[in-house]
């Protein structure tokens, strides 16, 4: 018996943000674009996963050929996601006084 | 007091959520930041054998497919391919002679050139998967690519240049990107330069006259003596208030069943930009 079931509880939530994360990553390589970025969006909002703006970065690596006249930056979903990042805590702040 | 203290800190440093990210997209908008070539790199790296694996998976699930299917709907798609193999066939007999007769008469004029050299490159990851209507091919600076070469389908049809060369492996820009934009010659009845721009996904757009005759199915080439071509006008939106009317132009070949393209060592596609002024006049 745990006598510490909030670690417990804490460790799970840990594994099941690193298996997303592992997850979206994967999406992000091997699958179209706009899965991954679904995918990491979703992740961001339901499960607060800053550390997936890393998946942008990745979609930009792999797909971006230089500064165009259309997207006039390299970092196109970076600053998708970094910007679902900062919408989600106010979002969440929103959320959190109205309750 | 400590309390207190403990307390702001607690609330600044929450605050730093929000205020971050937003400092960062400012940075990567005003200071147009590039893409590090080693991130390319790496994560081209990363991402080859998971895309080798993507296509093999892909492959050996269409076999199973196929074999699932009745015997009749087999014998009726063979009848059918068989059809279409012999369409193809005299087709390929009309441009053999059409060759011929192109060389015959370069000859003539005196304006022989070299073939160019092409490489037979792999396709790691088309279109289908980028936003940017770029795709990866399997051959970077360690094998002699440049940036700019032009790259081909297999039946000869100019698909895009490279854009960005990496160690190994090297993007490609189709001619249909958003952010495109060329000159190109339509084939019409009477031949014209033509400023082309990129709607993504194959599709090009371009304005003429109203007055120029142009049709659907009418091809567009690249502009120079080696003519490739890029696409054929599928449809011509001219509103009647309008004195010009609206090219859309799409590349005959489906970048995403293509597993290999032609990439051409000889020739780099460094196009100057038509003025506004020329556009429609004709040559």
């Amino acid at each position: 018996m745990d006598l510490l079931p909030q670690n417990n509880r804490r460790r799970t939530w840990m594994v099941v943000r690193i298996v997303v994360d592992v997850l979206v990553v994967g999406l992000v390589l091997v699958a179209p674009w706009w899965v991954g970025l679904t995918a990491a969006i979703v992740a961001m909002v339901a499960l607060d996963a800053r550390e997936l703006v890393v998946a942008g970065v990745l979609l930009d690596a792999i797909h971006s050929s230089g500064l165009t006249e259309a997207t006039k930056t390299e970092f196109m979903f970076t600053i998708v996601l970094l910007l679902v990042l900062s919408a989600t805590w106010f979002l969440r702040q929103r959320i959190r006084s109205v309750v | 007091m400590l309390y207190r203290y403990s307390k702001t800190t607690k609330k600044n440093r929450v605050l730093l959520v929000p205020i971050i990210p937003l400092l960062l997209v400012a940075i990567l908008f005003l200071a147009d930041v590039q893409m590090p070539r080693f991130l390319t790199n790496a994560a081209h790296g990363l991402a080859t054998p998971l895309w080798v694996a993507r296509d093999n998976v892909a492959g050996s699930f269409d076999g199973t497919v196929t074999s699932l299917e009745s015997k009749r709907s087999l014998l009726q798609k063979n009848q059918q391919l068989e059809e279409e193999l012999a369409a193809l066939r005299r087709e390929q007999h009309m441009a053999q002679i059409l060759t011929q007769e192109n060389e015959r008469l370069r000859t003539l004029l005196g304006r022989v050139e070299d073939d160019a050299h092409l490489i037979p490159v792999s396709i790691l990851n088309n279109a289908a998967f980028s936003p940017y209507d770029t795709f990866v091919i399997d051959l970077g600076v360690d094998d002699g690519v440049r940036p700019d070469m032009l790259v081909l389908s297999p039946e000869g049809t100019a698909l895009g240049s490279v854009t960005k060369v990496l160690s190994s492996t090297s993007i490609v820009t189709r001619f249909s990107a958003p952010s495109q934009t060329f000159d190109a010659v339509l084939q019409a009845s009477t031949t014209q330069h033509i400023s082309l721009s990129g709607l993504g996904s194959g599709t090009m757009r371009a304005s003429l006259p109203r007055d120029v005759e142009v049709r659907e199915g009418d091809t567009v080439v690249l502009p120079s003596f080696t003519v490739a071509p890029i696409g054929l006008v599928k449809k011509i939106v001219a509103a009647p208030e309008d004195a010009y009317k609206i090219l859309f132009i799409e590349s005959p070949i489906n970048i995403y069943q293509l597993r290999f393209v032609l990439l051409d060592t000889t020739h780099v596609w460094q196009v100057p930009k038509l003025d506004e002024t020329d556009t429609g006049s004709e040559t």
